[in-house]
Parts: C-alpha cells; structure tokens; sequence
C-alpha cells in the first residue's frame, strides 16, 4: 500500500502532492544495525538536494533529533510509521519561507528553528538589531512569530512594536545574550 | 505572552524618569531664558568679544543651560542601555543634578552682574558638576566592545570637556588677576573645546546611534564615523595650536580638515536618511536637517574668517551659525523627539502596551516650537550680519515663544506620563 494513502488529512500539501521521481531514498536501517551514526552520510546528502528533491529515510524508530535538526536548517518533516520498526520520514526544503536577506544591514546569521525564524543579532550595533527586527516585521519575512538574539534589551523597541500591534517576551537572559519572541498581537 | 511582560527587563535598564527629565526640564527653562537674555542684549550681540558681562552669561545659558543639560540628560539615559552598563546607583545621577544645575544658575547669575566671586563660586561648581559627569561617562564606556565610532566620539567629548573646564575656570580667574598673556586667545581655545570639542563631537557620536533609531534605517558604515571622528579631533588639536601659537595657515588647515570630518558625518547621516524606513520624520526632522546644513555653514563660514573675508560682524555671526543654527537647531529637534518617545517608554496603555509617542501631547506645539526657533535664528543672524538690533530683538521675540512653545508641549508630555505610570507588579 503506498503511504501516502494511509496518512491522514493533516498530512502537508507537499508530501500528499509529491512526485515520487523527486524522492531520494535513504535507508539507514543497516547502517544503525553496524552500530554507526548515519548522521555525517544524512547531512552529506542533503547537503546535495535540490530545492525540489524529497529525502526519504527509512529507520527502526522516529528519528526525532534528525528532525528537529534539519528543521533548524529549514526543512519541513512529515513522518509515517509503517509497521512497529520501521518508519518512513520524509524530508522536503522548506519553499515558502526563505531565510530574509537585509542587503543594506552588516551580514548576520539566521535559521528556521521549529517552524519560526531565528535571527541572531548579537554581534550588529545598535540600533541596527532593532531595526533588523522592524525590516522582519515590515516585510513580512518574519511571519507572525519570530526570535531574535541580542545582546541588549531592546527598550527602543518596544513603542515600535507597540504601533505596529506586535508583543516582545524575553524569554532567555543569560550572559551570552538575551533570546526575545516577538509575536504579533492577535487582540488588537 | 502576558502584558505585563511587555517592559519586563526594559525596566531595569532604563532610568527612573525622574533622571533624564530633570535635566531635560532644566534644558527647557534655560531655553527659554537664553532667548529672553538675548532679547535684553540684542544691542551688545554684535560688539561682543569677551569679559564678563550679560552677554557672556547669555552665551552660556544656550552652552551650559541649554546644550550640556540636554546632553547630560540624553547620555545617562542613552549610554546605559547602549553599553549594557546601567547606572545603578541613581543617587549618584541625581547628585550630578544637585550640584550642576545650582552651580550653573549661580554662575550665570555672576555672568550676567559681573559678580566676580559668584562667577567663580559657579564656574567651580558647574565645573565639579562637570567633573562628575566626566567621571560617570568615563566609567560607563571604558572597555566597551564594540560600537568603536560612538565610543571614540565619546573620548574625544570627554576629554575636552576636561579641557574646556580648566580653561573656563582660569579665564574667569584672569578677569580679575589679570596673568594670561593673551586672553583672547584662551577665550577663543576655550569656545573650540566647548562647541566642537564637546558639544559638536558628543552630538555627532549619539547621531550614529539616535538618527538611525528616530529615522529606522541601518546606522552609517561604522568605518566613516571612525575616520569623521579622527578628523574632526585633529582638526581641533591642529586649530588649538594654530590659535595658541599665532599661525592663522596653522588654523586654516586645521579648519580645512574639519570640514572633511564634518563632510563624512553628513555623508553617513544623508545615507541614513536615504534608507529611512519611516518616511514621514515630522518636525523633529526638519529641525534636524537644518541644523546639519547650519553646521556645513558654520565650518565654511569659519574657514572664510581664517581667509579674512569675514564682515566686521563676522565673529558675532559664527557663534550664532554654531550655537543657535548648529547646536541648537539640532539638539531640539532630539529633544522634540526623544522627550515622547522616552516618556512614551514610562507610560502604560491598554494591554500594558507603550503609549503612542503621538498621543502624549499636542503636537503642534512642536511646529509653533520650530517655526519660532527657525524664524529667531534667521533674523538673529540676519541682524547681526546686518548690524541692526532691531531685527536680532525680533529675532529673540520668535524664539522665546518657539521655546515656551516647547516648555508647554514639554509639561503635558511629563503631566501624561505621570498620570499613566505602568502598574508594576
């Protein structure tokens, strides 16, 4: 029976529309049996995926740090679970966020983690973090929720955020920095 | 996300309002009475050259009532969130008021009735508070990573400030003892330290950070504050030789590089103000932009002295371009914007969320603020260059409704705050 008859409605639009000559096969089942990390051949080959290509990876179990690590690079998962020891998990580049590009501001990193973007603006001068965070906001490249690492609390910020109906919650404050959610506001 | 959180942490950062405001208020009332003095000295405007008397005291109630108060306010408030050092001890904040804003009244006091002893007593207390500052800056930057154009602007401010106190204190000294060798020209060293060694480079370094920030646009490329700030502070060092040692080509090349020190700043400012993500800046920002082009003028205006092309009121007309056009032009129009926005940050609306700096106060106000001040400058200026006190009066009259204008919108703004403190948990 083909899987993708047996997953349920909430199943994402890509996997329930995918193209089976776009799916790369990888089967990690005999590696994890020799007693080895597939990890370093996982990410060799998704370092080699084209946008449109689909990784399949074949386990004994629900690989769930692989996919909370690919998501971090952008990758959307939907697993499917087709007998007690074996799960098929599906692997496509995330198309409809790509990470933003701020040309005019210094380069700095950022990721999808869980879904939601994570800009890591520790290392830019004020107020060019605020104003990175107000160009997410702006453009829409943020979406509704995002985070932001600073090294400063973003006082400045807040009226701006406040006019534009959006929340800031510090919710890491260590010595390394502070991780910020920003979140538009849904009761205005 | 609870509402409450909204400030969580931003609290600890900013400082109780009662800090910056108490010197933004002192700033507003000095304002006022700097365009009242003028108005009663219109006649010795042009004829000024040095010596105690009203028109010094009128000089520095713009300088140090005016200029250094809001600076003074606007560094406490902006340095400690910007290097992550607050001050904590708001004991020592307030001190600095204690001592600076009595020291200055009585120093201006003994300005204005050539009161030998009060003019000292004041200069030695204004300078203690002076001082004082110095050493909160000081404290607050060293060692700071990063930031290196604002941090360098900075030294440069502070060690000028240094300077300019020593100098402004032998000088009230030699009007009675009489030992420099040449007054004049530590009069002269004294007003290069205090407007562009301190008041111009302090109000150049926060532009990298408060222009960008009012504006929303990336700040400059940090290399072009790096290589304005090392101009202008050897522009300053060139010119004090210059002056000191009587060699006017000395000067002159030192001017000649302060206006590439000053044409870097304005590049990055006009880059600033190009990649604005806010397009409509408001009256803040005209008064901003004209006193960027006021300090272009000053500088040219200045090299033209050096080049003796000045009118026998050309002096007279420089410090207006520099003190009126230049430092307070620009630093009302910060202080029309920073006012709402820091008390926009003390207030609570609905949801805990920030009060819009907009509907703190009537904003018009700040357009009778500007077209007073604009409309003062212009025939202050136009006077002296004309020698006619009659306009320079006219002059002062529309910058002392400008600056009332500015004191009424100020006292609604502080009445807003106070009557919508966030509750705290």
């Amino acid at each position: 029976m083909n899987e993708r008859d047996t997953v349920a409605m909430t199943a994402p639009d890509w996997f329930r529309s995918m193209d089976n000559a776009k799916c790369i096969p990888m089967d990690v089942r005999p590696i994890l049996a020799e007693g080895i990390d597939p990890l370093d051949q996982i990410l060799a080959k998704v370092a080699q995926l084209s946008p449109e290509d689909i990784l399949v990876i074949e386990a004994p179990f629900d690989p769930l740090p692989l996919r909370r690590r690919l998501a971090t690079m952008g990758y959307d998962n939907y697993g499917v679970a087709l007998s007690k020891g074996h799960w098929k998990v599906f692997f496509k580049q995330n198309d409809i966020c790509p990470l933003p590009e701020f040309p005019d501001l210094p380069p700095f990193p950022s990721t999808w983690r869980d879904g939601a973007l994570e800009m890591d603006l520790r290392h830019l001068d004020p107020p060019n973090p605020m104003i990175a965070i107000l160009k997410a906001i702006e453009s829409g490249q943020g979406g509704d929720v995002f985070s932001a690492r600073l090294m400063r609390d973003p006082i400045y910020l807040y009226p701006e955020l406040g006019e534009r109906h959006w929340r800031a919650e510090i919710v890491e404050d260590t010595a390394a920095g502070m991780l910020v959610r920003l979140e538009k506001d849904r009761e205005t | 996300m609870k509402s409450t959180n909204f400030l969580s942490g931003a609290n600890s950062r900013l400082l109780p309002p009662s800090i910056p405001f108490r010197f933004f208020m002192a700033a507003m009332i000095f304002y006022l009475l700097f365009w009242a003095a003028l108005l009663y000295n219109a006649e010795d405007i042009t004829s000024y050259m040095m010596g105690s008397g009203p028109m010094l005291g009128t000089i520095h109630m713009a300088t140090l009532g005016v200029l250094t108060m809001t600076v003074i306010g606007a560094s406490l408030q902006l340095l400690s969130v910007a290097t992550r050092r607050a001050f904590k001890a708001f004991w020592i904040c307030r001190l600095l008021s204690w001592i600076y804003i009595p020291g200055f009244v009585l120093l201006a006091y003994g300005m204005f009735t050539g009161w030998y002893m009060g003019m000292l007593a004041g200069a030695c207390i204004t300078g203690a508070g002076l001082l004082f500052f110095f050493g909160l800056i000081i404290h607050n930057i060293r060692g700071v990573q990063g930031m290196a154009a604002i941090m360098q602007h900075c030294w440069a401010a502070m060690l000028s400030l240094l300077a300019l106190v020593a100098l402004g204190i032998m000088l009230i000294f030699d009007m009675e003892h009489g030992f420099m060798g040449d007054h004049l020209a530590v009069v002269t060293s004294h007003f290069i330290l205090a407007v562009f060694g301190f008041m111009s480079l302090l109000a150049m370094g926060f532009s990298y950070i408060l222009v960008p920030m009012f504006a929303l646009a990336p700040a400059p490329p940090e290399k072009i504050g790096r290589l304005s700030i090392a101009c202008n502070a050897l522009a300053i060092i060139i010119m004090l030789v210059g002056v000191n040692m009587y060699l006017p080509w000395v000067t002159l090349a030192g001017a000649v590089l302060a206006m590439g020190g000053v044409g870097l700043y304005l590049f990055g400012m006009m880059g600033v103000y190009r990649a604005r993500m806010r397009k409509r800046l408001g009256v803040p920002f005209l008064l901003i932009r004209i006193g960027w082009f006021m300090l272009l003028l000053t500088v040219l205006w200045g090299g033209a002295g050096l080049l003796n092309l000045w009118p026998d009121t050309g002096h007279s007309l420089f410090a207006v371009l520099a003190i009126i056009g230049w430092l307070l032009t620009f630093l009302t129009g910060i202080l029309q914007r920073i006012i709402p926005f820091l008390s926009s940050m003390h207030t609570s609306g609905s949801g805990g969320i920030p009060m819009l700096a907009s509907s703190m106060a009537d904003e018009r106000y700040l357009l009778v603020n500007a077209a007073g001040h604009l409309g003062g400058l212009f025939l202050v200026a136009l006077g002296v260059l004309l020698d006619w006190t009659v306009i320079i009066q006219g002059g002062a009259v529309l910058g002392l409704i400008g600056a009332g204008a500015l004191l009424l919108y100020m006292l609604m703004v502080v009445r807003h705050m106070i009557k919508n403190q966030p509750e705290r948990p």
